[in-house]
Protein backbone atom coordinates (compact mmCIF):
# COMPACT_ATOMS: atom_id res chain seq x y z
CA UNK A 1 0.00 0.00 0.00
CA UNK A 2 1.26 3.65 -0.56
CA UNK A 3 2.65 6.14 2.11
CA UNK A 4 0.07 8.43 1.30
CA UNK A 5 -2.92 5.43 2.52
CA UNK A 6 -0.61 4.44 5.69
CA UNK A 7 -0.08 8.12 7.18
CA UNK A 8 -3.81 9.14 6.44
CA UNK A 9 -4.61 6.18 7.86
CA UNK A 10 -2.65 6.68 11.06
CA UNK A 11 -3.60 10.59 11.30
CA UNK A 12 -7.33 9.30 11.17
CA UNK A 13 -6.28 6.36 14.33
CA UNK A 14 -4.25 9.05 16.36
CA UNK A 15 -6.89 12.04 15.85
CA UNK A 16 -9.28 9.77 17.33
CA UNK A 17 -6.98 8.61 19.83
CA UNK A 18 -6.17 11.44 20.75
CA UNK A 19 -9.44 12.31 22.25
CA UNK A 20 -8.97 10.09 25.10
CA UNK A 21 -5.06 10.17 25.38
CA UNK A 22 -3.42 13.12 24.39
CA UNK A 23 -0.11 11.40 23.79
CA UNK A 24 -1.36 10.44 20.20
CA UNK A 25 -1.85 13.99 19.80
CA UNK A 26 0.33 16.94 18.51
CA UNK A 27 3.93 16.34 17.55
CA UNK A 28 3.71 12.83 18.42
CA UNK A 29 1.26 11.44 15.67
CA UNK A 30 4.09 12.51 13.21
CA UNK A 31 6.59 9.49 15.30
CA UNK A 32 3.67 7.65 14.58
CA UNK A 33 3.55 8.47 10.86
CA UNK A 34 7.28 7.50 10.97
CA UNK A 35 6.36 4.23 12.11
CA UNK A 36 4.28 3.77 9.57
CA UNK A 37 6.96 4.13 6.92
CA UNK A 38 9.88 2.02 8.53
CA UNK A 39 8.91 -0.84 7.61
CA UNK A 40 9.10 0.24 3.61
CA UNK A 41 12.78 1.05 4.34
CA UNK A 42 12.87 -2.19 2.22
CA UNK A 43 12.42 -0.64 -0.59
CA UNK A 44 15.80 0.75 -0.49
CA UNK A 45 16.25 -2.87 -3.11
CA UNK A 46 14.27 -0.90 -5.60
CA UNK A 47 16.85 2.23 -6.47
CA UNK A 48 19.56 -0.30 -5.53
CA UNK A 49 18.53 -2.61 -8.27
CA UNK A 50 19.03 0.13 -10.63
CA UNK A 51 22.67 0.10 -10.20
CA UNK A 52 22.68 -4.25 -10.35
CA UNK A 53 22.26 -4.73 -6.76
CA UNK A 54 20.17 -7.34 -5.46
CA UNK A 55 19.38 -6.51 -1.95
CA UNK A 56 15.69 -7.43 -1.78
CA UNK A 57 16.30 -10.61 0.46
CA UNK A 58 18.61 -8.69 2.61
CA UNK A 59 16.69 -5.67 3.16
CA UNK A 60 13.45 -7.73 4.02
CA UNK A 61 14.10 -7.85 7.31
CA UNK A 62 12.70 -4.28 7.64
CA UNK A 63 9.57 -5.58 6.40
CA UNK A 64 9.16 -8.14 9.14
CA UNK A 65 8.35 -7.04 12.25
CA UNK A 66 11.15 -8.23 14.63
CA UNK A 67 13.02 -6.48 12.17
CA UNK A 68 10.84 -3.24 12.53
CA UNK A 69 11.08 -3.25 15.51
CA UNK A 70 14.89 -3.52 16.26
CA UNK A 71 14.79 -0.11 14.01
CA UNK A 72 12.00 1.28 16.04
CA UNK A 73 14.48 1.16 18.88
CA UNK A 74 17.14 2.40 16.83
CA UNK A 75 15.06 5.39 15.88
CA UNK A 76 14.21 6.40 19.15
CA UNK A 77 17.47 6.45 20.36
CA UNK A 78 17.74 9.10 18.47
CA UNK A 79 15.45 11.06 21.23
CA UNK A 80 16.67 13.04 23.95
CA UNK A 81 16.48 10.66 27.43
CA UNK A 82 13.07 10.81 28.55
CA UNK A 83 11.44 10.67 25.52
CA UNK A 84 12.76 7.68 24.47
CA UNK A 85 10.68 4.69 25.46
CA UNK A 86 7.27 6.85 24.17
CA UNK A 87 9.23 7.40 21.03
CA UNK A 88 9.56 3.77 20.85
CA UNK A 89 6.27 2.93 21.55
CA UNK A 90 4.49 5.35 19.11
CA UNK A 91 7.03 4.61 16.36
CA UNK A 92 5.95 0.67 17.14
CA UNK A 93 2.22 1.68 17.48
CA UNK A 94 2.90 3.17 13.95
CA UNK A 95 4.63 0.26 12.42
CA UNK A 96 1.46 -1.65 13.68
CA UNK A 97 -0.73 0.37 11.65
CA UNK A 98 1.67 -0.39 8.66
CA UNK A 99 0.85 -4.17 8.73
CA UNK A 100 -2.51 -4.14 9.43
CA UNK A 101 -3.13 -2.17 6.12
CA UNK A 102 -0.70 -4.22 4.31
CA UNK A 103 -2.51 -7.77 5.57
CA UNK A 104 -5.07 -6.63 3.40
CA UNK A 105 -3.44 -6.47 0.04
CA UNK A 106 -3.79 -9.33 -2.31
CA UNK A 107 -0.37 -11.12 -3.21
CA UNK A 108 0.05 -13.94 -5.50
CA UNK A 109 3.73 -14.87 -4.17
CA UNK A 110 3.03 -15.39 -0.32
CA UNK A 111 2.67 -12.71 1.89
CA UNK A 112 3.58 -10.96 5.67
CA UNK A 113 6.22 -13.02 6.71
CA UNK A 114 4.94 -11.90 10.42
CA UNK A 115 6.46 -14.36 13.14
CA UNK A 116 9.88 -14.57 11.79
CA UNK A 117 12.12 -16.10 13.14
CA UNK A 118 9.99 -17.73 15.07
CA UNK A 119 8.06 -19.14 11.59
CA UNK A 120 8.40 -18.67 8.25
CA UNK A 121 4.42 -18.74 7.52
CA UNK A 122 3.06 -15.81 5.89
CA UNK A 123 -0.13 -14.38 5.87
CA UNK A 124 -1.98 -12.07 3.57
CA UNK A 125 -6.05 -11.38 3.37
CA UNK A 126 -5.82 -10.80 -0.16
CA UNK A 127 -9.03 -8.35 -0.31
CA UNK A 128 -7.39 -5.04 -1.90
CA UNK A 129 -4.97 -3.82 -4.75
CA UNK A 130 -1.29 -3.04 -4.01
CA UNK A 131 -2.13 -0.12 -6.56
CA UNK A 132 -5.24 0.67 -5.59
CA UNK A 133 -5.83 4.80 -5.62
CA UNK A 134 -9.56 4.62 -4.85
CA UNK A 135 -8.77 3.25 -1.00
CA UNK A 136 -6.14 6.03 -0.65
CA UNK A 137 -8.30 8.91 -1.79
CA UNK A 138 -11.34 7.92 0.85
CA UNK A 139 -8.40 8.01 3.88
CA UNK A 140 -6.86 10.79 2.79
CA UNK A 141 -10.52 12.81 2.41
CA UNK A 142 -11.36 11.32 5.80
CA UNK A 143 -8.28 12.15 7.12
CA UNK A 144 -9.08 15.63 5.62
CA UNK A 145 -12.71 16.13 7.05
CA UNK A 146 -11.09 14.77 10.74
CA UNK A 147 -8.80 17.62 10.86
CA UNK A 148 -11.56 19.98 9.44
CA UNK A 149 -14.30 18.50 12.44
CA UNK A 150 -11.58 18.51 14.81
CA UNK A 151 -10.52 22.30 14.20
CA UNK A 152 -14.04 23.57 14.11
CA UNK A 153 -14.75 21.38 17.17
CA UNK A 154 -11.57 22.65 19.32
CA UNK A 155 -12.37 26.54 18.53
CA UNK A 156 -16.30 25.93 19.52
CA UNK A 157 -14.94 24.28 22.91
CA UNK A 158 -11.99 27.15 23.15
CA UNK A 159 -14.89 30.02 22.51
CA UNK A 160 -17.56 28.32 24.72
CA UNK A 161 -14.88 28.35 27.86
CA UNK A 162 -13.79 31.65 27.07
CA UNK A 163 -17.29 32.83 27.49
CA UNK A 164 -17.09 30.96 30.59
CA UNK A 165 -14.69 32.95 31.80
CA UNK A 166 -16.01 36.01 30.85
CA UNK A 167 -19.66 35.32 32.42
CA UNK A 168 -17.34 34.46 35.72
CA UNK B 1 27.89 6.06 26.64
CA UNK B 2 24.75 3.18 26.93
CA UNK B 3 22.77 4.44 24.12
CA UNK B 4 25.90 3.79 22.17
CA UNK B 5 26.25 0.40 23.11
CA UNK B 6 22.51 -0.27 22.99
CA UNK B 7 22.07 0.96 19.36
CA UNK B 8 25.28 -1.36 18.45
CA UNK B 9 23.53 -4.03 19.97
CA UNK B 10 20.11 -3.45 18.06
CA UNK B 11 22.46 -3.24 14.90
CA UNK B 12 24.30 -6.33 15.52
CA UNK B 13 21.18 -8.16 16.25
CA UNK B 14 19.40 -6.47 13.25
CA UNK B 15 22.36 -7.65 10.87
CA UNK B 16 22.32 -11.06 12.41
CA UNK B 17 18.16 -11.60 11.44
CA UNK B 18 19.19 -10.13 8.05
CA UNK B 19 21.83 -12.76 7.22
CA UNK B 20 19.71 -15.53 8.73
CA UNK B 21 17.06 -14.62 6.02
CA UNK B 22 19.13 -14.07 3.38
CA UNK B 23 20.50 -17.16 3.86
CA UNK B 24 17.59 -19.36 4.27
CA UNK B 25 14.64 -17.80 2.17
CA UNK B 26 15.03 -19.91 -0.45
CA UNK B 27 14.06 -22.86 1.22
CA UNK B 28 10.89 -21.47 2.93
CA UNK B 29 9.02 -20.06 0.16
CA UNK B 30 6.12 -21.44 -1.39
CA UNK B 31 7.72 -20.75 -5.25
CA UNK B 32 10.92 -20.49 -6.67
CA UNK B 33 11.58 -16.79 -7.80
CA UNK B 34 13.29 -15.44 -10.84
CA UNK B 35 16.92 -15.40 -9.05
CA UNK B 36 17.22 -19.11 -7.99
CA UNK B 37 15.31 -20.10 -11.68
CA UNK B 38 18.30 -18.14 -13.20
CA UNK B 39 20.88 -20.08 -11.60
CA UNK B 40 19.91 -23.50 -12.47
CA UNK B 41 16.96 -22.87 -15.07
CA UNK B 42 16.77 -27.07 -15.88
CA UNK B 43 16.28 -27.78 -12.28
CA UNK B 44 12.52 -26.23 -12.20
CA UNK B 45 11.53 -26.93 -14.90
CA UNK B 46 8.33 -28.53 -14.65
CA UNK B 47 7.50 -26.67 -11.18
CA UNK B 48 5.85 -23.57 -10.62
CA UNK B 49 8.21 -20.57 -10.33
CA UNK B 50 7.40 -16.93 -9.40
CA UNK B 51 7.95 -14.22 -11.87
CA UNK B 52 7.93 -10.84 -11.76
CA UNK B 53 8.46 -8.30 -14.49
CA UNK B 54 7.31 -5.79 -17.16
CA UNK B 55 5.20 -6.68 -20.42
CA UNK B 56 7.37 -6.02 -23.39
CA UNK B 57 5.37 -7.72 -26.39
CA UNK B 58 1.52 -8.94 -26.48
CA UNK B 59 0.17 -11.98 -28.26
CA UNK B 60 -3.40 -13.55 -28.87
CA UNK B 61 -2.72 -16.73 -26.56
CA UNK B 62 0.46 -15.31 -25.30
CA UNK B 63 2.90 -12.23 -23.99
CA UNK B 64 6.49 -11.35 -23.33
CA UNK B 65 7.59 -10.61 -19.93
CA UNK B 66 10.91 -9.00 -19.04
CA UNK B 67 12.07 -9.56 -15.63
CA UNK B 68 15.34 -9.41 -13.93
CA UNK B 69 17.55 -11.33 -15.84
CA UNK B 70 15.49 -12.81 -18.59
CA UNK B 71 12.80 -12.33 -20.81
CA UNK B 72 9.98 -15.09 -20.60
CA UNK B 73 7.24 -15.93 -22.59
CA UNK B 74 4.03 -16.59 -20.64
CA UNK B 75 1.04 -18.56 -22.15
CA UNK B 76 -2.03 -16.91 -20.82
CA UNK B 77 -4.83 -15.45 -22.47
CA UNK B 78 -5.36 -12.74 -19.71
CA UNK B 79 -5.66 -9.36 -21.02
CA UNK B 80 -2.42 -7.49 -20.45
CA UNK B 81 -1.04 -3.77 -21.99
CA UNK B 82 2.89 -3.26 -23.01
CA UNK B 83 4.27 -1.46 -19.57
CA UNK B 84 2.03 -3.32 -17.30
CA UNK B 85 3.21 -4.57 -14.62
CA UNK B 86 2.92 -8.17 -14.00
CA UNK B 87 3.58 -10.96 -11.00
CA UNK B 88 2.94 -14.68 -12.28
CA UNK B 89 3.07 -18.00 -10.72
CA UNK B 90 2.91 -20.75 -13.39
CA UNK B 91 4.60 -23.81 -14.57
CA UNK B 92 7.65 -23.26 -15.89
CA UNK B 93 8.24 -25.00 -19.38
CA UNK B 94 11.72 -25.12 -21.37
CA UNK B 95 12.97 -22.37 -23.39
CA UNK B 96 11.93 -19.61 -21.34
CA UNK B 97 8.11 -20.13 -21.54
CA UNK B 98 5.96 -20.39 -18.32
CA UNK B 99 1.98 -21.57 -18.18
CA UNK B 100 0.55 -19.36 -16.13
CA UNK B 101 -1.25 -20.34 -12.87
CA UNK B 102 -1.51 -17.32 -11.20
CA UNK B 103 -1.47 -14.03 -12.24
CA UNK B 104 -1.36 -10.42 -10.68
CA UNK B 105 -1.12 -7.22 -13.30
CA UNK B 106 -0.67 -3.68 -12.62
CA UNK B 107 -1.18 -1.32 -15.09
CA UNK B 108 2.07 0.59 -15.53
CA UNK B 109 0.21 4.18 -14.39
CA UNK B 110 -1.12 2.79 -11.47
CA UNK B 111 2.20 1.15 -10.66
CA UNK B 112 3.99 5.15 -11.21
CA UNK B 113 1.07 6.42 -9.11
CA UNK B 114 1.82 4.87 -6.07
CA UNK B 115 5.58 5.96 -6.06
CA UNK B 116 4.18 9.64 -6.85
CA UNK B 117 1.45 9.07 -3.90
CA UNK B 118 4.50 7.70 -1.99
CA UNK B 119 6.97 10.06 -2.78
CA UNK B 120 4.56 13.19 -1.88
CA UNK B 121 3.66 11.27 1.40
CA UNK B 122 7.30 11.69 2.77
CA UNK B 123 7.46 15.19 1.75
CA UNK B 124 5.04 16.24 3.93
CA UNK B 125 6.13 13.49 6.64
CA UNK B 126 9.66 14.62 6.69
CA UNK B 127 7.98 18.76 7.04
CA UNK B 128 5.41 17.74 9.61
CA UNK B 129 8.39 16.22 11.92
CA UNK B 130 11.18 19.01 11.22
CA UNK B 131 8.10 21.94 12.00
CA UNK B 132 7.89 20.00 15.52
CA UNK B 133 11.11 18.46 16.60
CA UNK B 134 14.46 19.74 15.77
CA UNK B 135 17.88 17.69 15.57
CA UNK B 136 20.76 18.68 17.86
CA UNK B 137 23.79 18.40 16.29
CA UNK B 138 25.88 19.20 19.67
CA UNK B 139 23.98 15.85 21.36
CA UNK B 140 23.29 13.71 18.32
CA UNK B 141 19.49 13.71 19.81
CA UNK B 142 16.44 14.98 18.39
CA UNK B 143 14.35 17.77 20.53
CA UNK B 144 11.01 19.01 20.52
CA UNK B 145 11.15 22.14 19.14
CA UNK B 146 8.50 24.24 21.37
CA UNK B 147 9.64 22.37 25.04
CA UNK B 148 6.53 24.13 26.16
CA UNK B 149 3.83 22.04 24.80
CA UNK B 150 5.83 18.72 26.10
CA UNK B 151 3.43 18.00 29.17
CA UNK B 152 0.30 19.01 27.06
CA UNK B 153 2.45 15.49 25.54
CA UNK B 154 2.01 13.72 27.96
CA UNK B 155 -0.88 13.14 28.78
Amino acid sequence: MDWMAHIAFVFIVCALLALRWPVFGGRNTVLVMIGALLPDIFKLYLPLRLIGVNAGDALMLFHIPIGTLLVCGLCALLFEEGTRERAFLLFAFGMVTHYALDGLLISVTGGLVLLYPLSWETWQLDLVRPDNWLGTTILVAVAALTWVVLRVWSRAGRRIMDEMAGDA
Amino acid sequence: MRRWLVAAVLICAFIALAAYYDANITYHLDNPRESEVSTNYDAYVGRNVTISGEVVSTGAQSFELKGESGTYTILSSAAVQLGDHVTIVGTLEPGHQLQAVAMFVSPGVLTALVYIRSFIALIFVAVLFFTSWRFDRRGWVIRPRKPGLRKRDRG
